[in-house]
């Protein structure tokens, strides 16, 4: 369970603004033509991969909370690059490291292993931009941070789909 | 012996007399055990006299040894259901009891034996037992105290429930009461597996509820015991605590509550504000409204404080504010918690509305964009839907009445704004306003008439046109005079126009007029306008020469459809609609059909396939919900037009040749298609209605399925057929047909040109008796059961089991009131399972899988429940087919896999390595679909036990990186779902 009980710290920011859900992506008929490839788009890796990531304290996504827009993703399918920027609510966010480690681990898990990726704040919106975003670059940190089973557990819950 | 009256009960004791005396306790507890087993099976016979020294000689041994309690226990027992048991025995019985037992160190089943001793005593002595005052109360809890057998917890929680709901005297007991009854609470308790006694948590919550929420005496104990469970963290408890909380307030007054509603209050508002789970918000908001409900009932003395005033002023306070911040999280929250209040009692209405539909109407204007509007029209439609709840506006001042200039203004604002989703909502809001009796003006009713057709016509937004058509729809009823008279002739004067400049423009306003004279047609006066005004332009389009005439004509068959659905349950128009409609298009059909038409090649559009499939609907609808007597006279005149070309009947029916479908000849194949439209009428007849000379009809419907060589003739000849005999009321004459039909399909079947026919009229037939449980049907299918071995018909006899299982749109379904036992698909699958499994394993390899394709249609029919039970005996045929190459069996063996891993994990998990690589090997199927659905079973595979897939971990998450890079999008979404959720398994934080 997100968001706590009584007794527990209260919420850094606890009446964020929320944003709309975008709608399901029509199926186009080419869509569904056995023969047609489709390729990667900017739309594809934010709505299967992106939008639905729960945030580590509110029972919202990240899109909901506008972290994520679908601007901020650019896909280069035949590069075979991503890049994904995120927004954290209020500039002294706290959790702002462990968001990009949510993205960054989905994307791994989510893109062929083709894919370069690269995941940082969106400049000018976090105190302190510059370290989170070298700590989301370094492969190692990375991998360390995930044999942390505390660290893990937790972008697990926001890798998790909604009950 | 003492059953049947030879002996009597002092013998019996008599004769066991050394026993009961004996000085050995085991002894002595076999004597009584027997006599009281004697008991239990003869005490209606007992003498009062007999009674009152049994009772005397039980009493006495409660003191005995702790071996013989449990038989002198079943000894009172059987004694208290004794109906000539003397006055005062029971108190005593009691007291006994109460004071020589400690139930609690008893076994369960002798725990139980005491509880029905009071349980009886209770249901027959009532007033004897009140006699003993709270004394009796005292006794039961020391009884109950500690008690922990979920079994005998139901029972006494039963015998608590009837204490206070009998007023019983409880006396300075209460609050014992209470602790002995609400130490359970909130339950916790799960079934052992394989539990024989079948009780599950909720029966347990429900008494316990029942018991918690029956007086007003445990308010003061019960409240703060709510409260801190709400507190909690278990979810399980705050569900319990808030449907408890609403139990208590269909019987608590002002007084109980007075003192905690601040801290319920300020629970439910953080719960609301706070929580993730649905459920426990819409618990929260019910329980809201219990309170208000409650406190709204409550009658005021003179001197004391309105406490809903108080309490409504604090969610006002704490709320109202969010209710300006639209982007916020707690928008929302706030403005439900309000509604929910409101939602109470037409006091509650006024008092929140009055302070919260000014605020909104000033936001809206504050608020420019169309996202934040569109929150606020949201918030203020969900009280508009309440004032709706309350009835009529105009008995009293209602803050709504008060401000119905600017609503209307800000709900016409919405419908102008280009945000699509802001005029849906003003769209539903409209319909709300209207709903309320003489809320909109007339001048107000005329704009919105032209709102609506303005939305409907020329907004391009295909939701938004759709929604206003619909909110016609649900107004017209209401106000019929003012559609009728406004929105109707601009209907019909935009469909004639010409004036549109491009092609397509003009076609899909004449499309958008033909949807909007439908949905408008939800009043008999309307719809009789718009009906001609329909046929006319049919008329019209059907001799068009366009290329876009078939889809013309299609469209018009459409509006015609909604309408005859619309006007169905109402007889009148019912009728009218038939009597004009049919007869109509049966005559433009057959003119149309006529070999030397005038004109030459237009007016065929009517005869082609899709047109004819599309007036189907219409005159099937038209038809079904006729009264027998209007039905008889109908069909009265359309059965002749097919048999004898009786043409009388038809408006315009000077044809230059005669109607003989069923005659022989090159130039009338297509009149013949014409059945197509005799079926739809014929078999949607209500059961009842007898149709002339149907014998001869069956004849030439059978003759015509087998010989004719258009598919399309045939197979709508040979389901008019199965219609009719499915509805054919048992006896000779079906008999006789039916033999008939076997006798013309039988050599057919078996060779010749005509052999598909031969297998569809098979098809039909079976279905139609299948459905009623016809002896014949095992027989019929039995011949398809062996075509599937048939290297021709095999393949369209396998995918026949669909046709037999599905729904089938036109013909044969519940609608047209065909014969559908309920139980068919059930009934079916046992019947011919085991054949179809045989049959494959008897089979030769180039036909194994057409039993194979035959099984999946079955099992796709099947209800899920069904299916799942009947797994075990099937797996390993399901399993086999997933190596079959046809992607029709691979699919649907893949869609019934799907929920059975979901449902049966247990089962499946045996089978997990066959699972896991045959799913893995179809994700990389050349066919898209069945890309998916591996991908979907790969998927929900993860349901099973996590320690039985963790082996397989690493291999099926390297085998889905490669789906990741899948050329198709769809299957890609599928591959990082799958691949994601088992990146999670046996990982913390799942």
């Amino acid at each position: 369970m997100v968001g706590p009980g009584p007794g527990a710290a209260p919420l850094e920011n606890a009446n964020p603004l929320i944003y709309r859900r975008s709608g399901e992506r029509p199926v186009t008929a080419r869509e569904e033509d056995d023969e047609l490839p489709d390729a990667i788009d900017d739309r594809e890796i934010f709505d299967n991969l992106i939008r639905s990531i729960n945030d580590p304290e509110h029972p919202l996504t990240l899109e909901e909370l506008n972290v994520v827009e679908q601007m901020r993703v650019k896909v280069d399918d035949a590069q075979s690059t991503v890049s994904v920027e995120f927004t954290p609510t209020i500039p002294h966010c706290s959790m702002a490291t462990l968001i990009g480690l949510s993205i960054k681990v989905k994307l791994l898990r989510s893109l062929p292993e083709r894919f370069k990726l690269d995941v940082h704040i969106t400049p000018g919106t976090h105190a302190s931009e510059h370290a989170v975003n070298k700590q989301l670059a370094d492969k190692e940190r990375v991998a360390a941070a995930l044999e942390n089973s505390h660290l893990l557990e937790v972008v697990n819950q926001c890798l998790s789909a909604r009950s | 012996g003492v059953k049947d009256g030879r002996w009597t009960v002092l013998q019996l004791v008599e004769a066991l007399g050394f026993c009961l005396e004996n000085t050995d306790p085991r002894t002595r507890g076999r004597g009584i055990q027997l006599l009281s087993q004697v008991l239990l099976q003869c005490y209606s016979l007992l003498q009062e006299k007999e009674v009152l020294h049994l009772v005397l000689f039980y009493e006495s041994r409660l003191q005995d040894n702790h071996l013989v309690i449990p038989s002198v226990l079943q000894g009172l027992r059987a004694l208290s259901m004794c109906e000539v048991l003397s006055p005062g025995l029971a108190v005593s019985v009691l007291k006994a009891i109460f004071q020589e037992v400690h139930v609690q160190s008893l076994l369960q089943l002798d725990r139980h034996t005491v509880y029905s001793i009071i349980t009886n005593f209770m249901s027959t002595r009532e007033e004897e037992l009140k006699g003993l005052g709270a004394n009796f109360t005292f006794g039961f809890i020391q009884v109950m105290d500690g008690e922990k057998d979920p079994r005998n917890l139901l029972v006494a929680f039963q015998i608590v429930h009837d204490l206070i709901a009998k007023d019983y005297a409880l006396g300075p007991f209460v609050e014992e009461l209470f602790e002995v009854t609400s130490c359970y609470f909130p339950v916790d308790f799960t079934p052992p597996p394989n539990d024989p006694h079948g009780i599950q948590r909720e029966d347990l919550i429900l008494s316990l509820r029942a018991v918690l929420a029956s007086t007003t005496q445990f308010a003061e104990f019960l409240l703060p015991l709510l409260i801190e469970k709400l507190d909690s963290e278990l979810q399980s408890a705050k569900l319990d605590s808030l449907q408890t909380l609403t139990a208590c307030c269909a019987i608590y007054g002002q007084k109980e509550l007075q003192e905690f509603l601040p801290s319920l209050w300020s629970s439910l508002r953080r719960e609301v504000f706070q929580t993730a789970s649905e459920k426990i918000e819409t618990e929260c908001l019910a329980a809201l409204r219990a309170l208000s409900a409650c406190l709204s009932r409550s009658v005021l003395s003179s001197d004391s404080e309105d406490l809903l005033d108080s309490f409504l002023s604090s969610i006002l306070q704490d709320c109202r504010h969010h209710l300006c911040e639209p982007d916020m999280k707690l928008v929302w929250p706030s403005a439900k918690l309000l509604q929910a209040a409101a939602g109470a009692s037409l006091r509650t209405y006024h008092r929140i509305s009055h302070s919260v539909l000014p605020l909104l109407l000033e936001q809206y204007t504050k608020h420019t964009q169309s996202s934040q509007r569109r929150t606020i029209l949201e918030m203020l439609l969900g009280f508009l839907e309440l004032q709706q709840k309350w009835g009529h506006v105009e008995e009293d001042e209602s803050p709504l009445l008060l401000h119905q200039a600017p609503v209307c203004s800000v709900v016409f604002s919405a419908l102008l704004d280009p945000s699509v989703q802001l005029q849906l909502v003003g769209i539903k809001a409209l319909t709300v306003l209207g709903s309320l009796q003489g809320f909109l003006s007339s001048s107000n009713l005329e704009l919105v008439v032209d709102h609506l057709i303005r939305l409907a016509l020329h907004e391009e937004d295909p939701q938004s046109s759709e929604a206003a058509m619909e909110a016609a729809g649900s107004l017209a009823p209401t106000y019929p005079k003012v559609f009728s008279g406004r929105m109707v002739p601009r209907l019909e004067e935009e469909l004639q126009s010409e004036r549109e400049e491009s092609c397509h423009k003009r076609h899909s306003l004449q499309q958008r007029c033909l949807q909007a004279l439908a949905a408008v047609s939800t009043h008999t006066s309307i719809m009789k306008e718009t009906v001609p005004i329909l046929l006319q332009h049919l008329q019209k389009v059907q001799k068009g020469t366009e290329a876009k005439n078939t889809q013309n004509v299609i469209s018009v068959c459409q509006s015609l459809h909604r309408v005859a659905l619309q006007c169905q349950q109402d007889a009148e128009g019912g009728w009218y609609f038939h009597q004009t409609v049919v007869p109509c298009l049966l005559a433009m059909a057959v003119q149309a059909a006529m070999p030397e038409s005038t004109h030459t090649l237009p007016g065929k559009a009517l005869l082609e396939e899709e047109v004819l499939a599309a007036m189907i609907p219409v005159i099937s609808a038209a038809t079904t919900h006729l009264s027998p007597e209007l039905a008889a006279q109908s069909v009265s005149h359309v059965v002749p037009l097919f048999l004898d070309g009786d043409v009388s009947f038809l408006p315009q029916n000077s044809f230059p040749c005669s109607f003989q479908p069923f005659r022989d000849g090159e130039h009338l194949e297509a009149q013949r298609r014409l059945v197509a439209l005799l079926m739809a009428f014929v078999c949607s007849l209500p059961r009842d209605v007898a149709i002339p000379q149907q014998e001869w009809l069956l004849r030439e419907l059978l003759a015509l399925s087998c010989s004719c060589n258009c598919p399309f003739t045939a197979t709508t000849a040979a389901k008019c057929f199965a219609g009719l005999v499915n509805k054919h009321p048992a006896g000779q004459q079906l008999d006789e047909i039916l033999q008939l039909a076997v006798n013309r399909m039988e050599p057919s079947l078996a060779e010749g040109p005509r052999r598909m026919q031969a297998l569809t009229l098979l098809l039909w037939v079976t279905k139609a008796l299948v459905l009623r449980y016809h002896p014949l049907s095992s027989c019929l299918t039995d011949k398809l059961l062996g075509l599937l071995g048939d290297t021709e018909l095999g393949p369209a006899t396998a995918d026949g089991f669909s046709l037999l299982m599905a729904e089938s749109p036109d013909v044969l379904h519940k609608g047209c009131h065909a014969d559908v036992r309920i139980m068919f698909r059930q009934r079916f699958f046992t019947d011919n399972v085991p054949k179809l499994v045989r049959g494959f394993h008897g089979a030769g390899p180039d036909v194994k899988a057409n039993y194979l394709k035959g099984l999946s249609h079955v099992l796709n029919y099947l209800p899920k429940p069904v299916l799942v039970t009947e797994l075990p005996t099937l797996l390993s045929l399901l399993l086999e087919a997933l190596s079959c190459s046809d992607r029709v069996v691979q699919l649907s063996t893949l869609s019934c896999l799907h929920p059975l891993l979901l449902e049966a994990p247990q089962i499946m998990s045996l089978h997990v390595d066959t699972l896991v690589t045959k799913f893995l090997s179809l994700t990389s199927s050349p066919t898209m679909a069945v890309r998916i659905a591996a991908l979907r079973c790969a998927h929900a595979l993860t349901s099973l036990p996590t320690t039985v897939l963790l082996p397989y971990k690493g291999r099926v998450i390297r085998a889905l990186a490669k789906p990741l890079d899948d050329k198709k999008r769809l299957v890609r979404k599928e591959a990082v779902a799958a691949r994601g959720e088992w990146f999670l398994l046996g990982s913390p934080g799942r």
